[in-house]
């Protein structure tokens, strides 16, 4: 049927046609657009985040390649090297500081217990705190008035202090040691009277008391009679004079050496700048459209310096300090080595923190031999022409352990760090919200009555629905403190992390990014656990097996990858989110030792420095590049999670 | 009718004329440590002590005081630190003359938490926790327990000053904790009793911290010119201030009532 004859058909209703399409095909394309839309935008996305970061490795590169050339390198493997010898002379004093303090008994902790005291009970009696205060007030306004105010005041001022004195000696009385939320302070249970008095007598004169002083003055006396006498500390002490001996001569070493490093690098990034606007400025001349404009941006062309520093007869100096530097490395490990074998016998020692740190003596005493023996070697042989690689580069970038922004040495983008506090964060989290997802899961779709799957479903959904900074601020407030608290309780010693150090550790944010997780794979696993046909638990019913041996051997088992992907999916949801790790992990960019630590991410680290930097600059690049990963993580896991399903669907 | 029109409107384009002829406007530029609160409420006072004039402050960094002067486009600066040296050549350059005046002392205290027994630190043992050379309270005579360190983030500038002032340059230790402000600060000491960090001297005596003496100075008002970690706050001009600048510059540096603002703001008056 032609066209002109559907027209004139006259039993066909009139179409109205927009751009020759009828209705059907507008809502059809509009549709079609849509998808179009959101890949169209996932590809720009990507465009995008790959445009900024492309140019971050080339660059990152040059910025090495200056580190070599103006022999920061060189310095630094000097630098290196004390702060590793740094680094077993602190132990050392760790020894005598532990020893002392467990020789020393309770006493030593008597003046944080006493401060820990007088806040609690500064708290409880805040009111009267405060109208003793105001009634004080007018003391310096006393000289000016009559005889009878004065008195008035007085009063007043007796009477405030009266109920406060009253207020705290009620209240005192409350205040236990388990109350002190720092349980690593040690105390002896027959002084909490004496402690209890102390924080009475402190809230009320607003300084520490006499009887405080005088532990404090006694504590004082026995540390100094100790380090005097007692020949472990004597030895340790002879032992740390050895040590630290030649540290001044290397550091002065190397904060000389510093000077002219810093002086080349100066001069090296006003070359680099110089000649990159001296091209630009080319560039615009050869594109000018004026002759007069042509001739004015060669003359402003022409006037900027950019003759690339001598860098070989910049460096001389430090080429010839190589003999000195190696003789004073020397020094430095000799010193060590006498150092070392002059310590005191591990059976001298009581504390148990001195025992391990005089062993971590002897383990770090290898690895500063190791150092030593490596970076002597590359300061000897260090060349400023050297072609630092782009492999280098993209290696320092994806395995390096050091992020530096913002440094007047240099800086450093190795995004390890980053990484595991995001994947550690998120794979608690993960550990923690498994069972209660899929557990929930399993009891709502299999084992509870209808009326339960009614409550349970939208409840655990609806945790989906607080915002991430509301959760972030309760664990800044609430559950950091609750696990800081029982994180310290000696029962728990034994897990790896434990005691607890701090409030904002990575498992804190573990614990809220589990809430954050739990309803997407508690939703996902319950579809899986959904999709398995009701004829498998038909049958496996009438072969006599009970409900929860058809749970866990029959429907389980047939949906386990769709369980795997909801997990997966869950981790994507999580290591993407920035809020929570920003807030509660405590900002520390190291590489975390255990999941009580402290930590940075890589969302956290975008959200806190792409405000402050220069738009492509390094820095710029190297937040990209992280952006970049993270997208790349979060893409594959995805996809995973995607490929599962898939294969699952076609097992059906 | 007519006459009433004209008149008001003659007598409302009067009002408007003599406000403009009468306030002067001056525009301030620079620091943010300064723009923040101080000069803000120094030219609130100033103006209610009769000078008629209005204050445009911007405070995005100490660097645009010196490109603004330089400009032009500033009536005066304020900075938190003193000028580079490439910053006076280029007045120079341009044939103008910078001139600093001390506007009045920051210090930066370092504290700790009012139940750490440690209460004296020296300068080395200050630059040796922030680099991360001593880790332990134990190395500076302390109860033993591992230094949790917190810094300002590094876009702060107190990040750069103290980095300067306390550790000769150096970086900071890769354990410490990067906090958004002195509160933050603040907070993490006093919740931890093996913290340390640094923070304005506005926000010494928070509860829970106490500040530690550094080389055996307090951060007190009167160890202005001893305590180690402190730095001067300055407003620039372009050449010797003449009139409305002058006045007001000499007012907020010498006046009495000027030095309690300065003081209530946290900071120490410039004589």
């Amino acid at each position: 049927m032609s066209e002109k004859t559907m027209k004139e058909n006259p039993m066909r209703r009139k179409k109205s046609r927009f751009f020759g399409l009828n209705k059907q095909d507008i809502i059809k394309y509009y549709f079609g657009g849509n998808a179009a839309a959101a890949i169209i935008a996932l590809v720009l996305i990507c465009w995008f985040l790959l445009s900024q970061a492309f140019f971050f490795f080339p660059n990152y590169r040059n910025s090495l390649q200056l580190y070599r050339e103006s022999g920061q390198e060189y310095v630094d493997f000097s630098d290196d090297r004390l702060q590793a010898q740094v680094k077993i002379s602190s132990l050392m004093s760790q020894v005598s500081g532990y020893e002392l303090r467990e020789r020393i008994g309770v006493d030593a902790d008597s003046y944080a217990i006493y401060v820990n005291f007088r806040g609690l009970l500064a708290k409880k009696v805040k009111f009267e705190l405060k109208d003793y205060a105001r009634a004080r007030e007018k003391e310096g306004i006393m000289e000016f008035l009559g005889e009878e105010e004065q008195n008035q005041i007085r009063q007043s001022i007796e009477a405030a202090k009266q109920s406060l004195e009253n207020a705290a000696k009620t209240a005192a009385a409350a205040i236990e040691f388990s109350d002190i939320e720092d349980k690593s302070l040690q105390y002896a249970p027959e002084k909490l009277e004496f402690f209890r008095q102390a924080a009475v007598e402190g809230v009320i004169l607003g300084e520490t008391p006499e009887s405080v002083k005088a532990i404090q003055a006694a504590v004082d006396t026995k540390k100094q009679k100790l380090l005097g006498e007692l020949p472990v500390f004597v030895k340790l002490a002879e032992a740390q004079d050895v040590i630290q001996a030649p540290q001044a001569a290397f550091r002065d070493f190397i904060t000389q050496q510093r000077k002219y490093a810093l002086e080349t690098k100066a001069r090296g990034v006003a070359f680099k700048s110089a000649a990159e606007e001296k091209a630009s400025l080319d560039e615009r001349a050869k594109s000018a459209t004026s002759e007069e404009e042509k001739k004015r941006l060669a003359i402003k062309s022409v006037r900027y310096l950019t003759q690339e520093p001598d860098y070989a007869k910049l460096n001389a100096p430090l080429y010839e300090s190589k003999a000195q530097q190696a003789a004073l490395a020397v020094d430095l490990l000799v010193a060590t080595e006498k150092s070392v074998s002059m310590l005191p016998d591990p059976s001298e020692l009581t504390s148990v923190g001195a025992k391990k740190r005089l062993g971590d003596i002897k383990k770090g005493f290898e690895e500063v031999e190791e150092i030593f023996a490596d970076k002597g070697n590359e300061a000897s042989t260090w060349d400023h022409t050297k072609h630092y690689s782009m492999s280098e580069a993209v290696v320092g970038f994806f395995f390096g352990t050091k992020w530096v922004t913002n440094s007047s040495w240099q800086d450093f983008y190795g995004v390890v760090p980053l990484f595991l506090g995001s994947f550690g964060a998120a794979l608690v989290a993960v550990i923690l919200a498994v069972p209660f997802a899929v557990g929930g899961a399993i009891y709502v779709n299999r084992l509870s009555s209808p009326m339960e799957q009614q409550v349970i479903k939208p409840v655990i959904e609806f945790i989906q629905a607080i915002p991430s900074v509301v959760l972030a601020f309760f664990g800044v407030i609430v559950l950091g403190s609750f696990l800081f608290k029982y994180g310290q309780n000696p029962a728990l010693a034994w897990i790896p992390g434990f005691p607890i150090e701090g409030k904002l550790t990575m498992l804190n944010a573990g614990v809220l990014l589990a809430l954050m997780a739990v309803p997407t794979i508690f939703t996902l696993a319950e579809d899986a656990l959904n999709n398995v046909p009701k004829s498998y638990q038909e049958a496996s019913l009438a072969l006599g097996a009970t409900k929860l041996q058809t749970v866990l051997k029959v429907i389980l088992p047939s949906c386990f990858s769709g369980v795997i992907a909801a997990v997966l999916l869950g981790f994507g949801r999580i290591v993407g989110e920035t809020m929570v790790v920003l807030l509660v992990m405590g900002g520390r960019i190291a590489i975390p030792t255990s999941f009580t630590d402290p930590a940075h991410s890589m969302t956290g680290i975008l959200a806190q420095e792409i405000g402050e930097v220069d738009k492509g600059s390094l820095h710029w690049g190297a937040l990209f590049m992280v952006g970049l990963v993270l997208f790349t993580v979060s893409l594959s896991l995805n996809w995973l999670a995607q490929t599962i399903l898939r294969r699952l669907a076609k097992h059906k | 009718m007519k006459f009433k029109l004209v008149s008001s409107v003659a007598a409302l384009s009067a009002v408007l004329l003599s406000s403009a002829v009468a306030q002067t406007k001056l525009v301030v530029k620079g620091s943010d440590t300064l723009g923040a609160k101080m000069v803000p409420q120094l030219a609130e006072v100033y103006k209610a002590t009769g000078n008629n004039v209005n204050f445009e402050i911007a405070a995005e960094g100490s660097s645009t005081c010196f490109t603004n002067l330089l400009a032009g486009t500033a009536d005066f600066g304020m900075s938190s630190r003193a000028h580079k040296d490439s910053e006076a050549a280029d007045f120079t350059a341009a044939g103008k003359q910078l001139v600093q005046h001390v506007a009045g002392v920051d210090m930066i205290a370092v504290v700790v938490n009012e139940a750490n027994g440690v209460k004296a630190l020296t300068k080395d043992q200050v630059a040796g926790i922030f680099t991360g050379e001593i880790s332990d309270w134990s190395e500076v005579g302390g109860n033993p327990g591992k230094i949790a360190v917190y810094t300002r983030n590094t876009s702060s500038g107190t990040y750069k000053t103290f980095q300067k002032l306390a550790m000769g340059g150096k970086d900071y230790g890769s354990q410490s904790q990067k906090m958004a402000g002195n509160e933050q600060i603040a907070q993490g000491v006093s919740g931890d009793i093996r913290g340390i960090g640094y923070v304005g001297l506005a926000y010494v005596g928070k509860a829970g911290t106490a500040a530690v003496s550094v080389g055996g100075v307090l951060p007190t008002a009167e160890n202005a010119k001893s305590y180690p970690l402190s730095r001067n706050l300055y407003y620039y001009t372009d050449g010797q201030p003449t009139g409305e600048v002058k006045k007001f510059i000499e007012w907020s540096t010498t006046s009495p009532v000027a030095a309690k603002i300065v003081t209530k703001v946290g900071f120490i008056p410039a004589n």
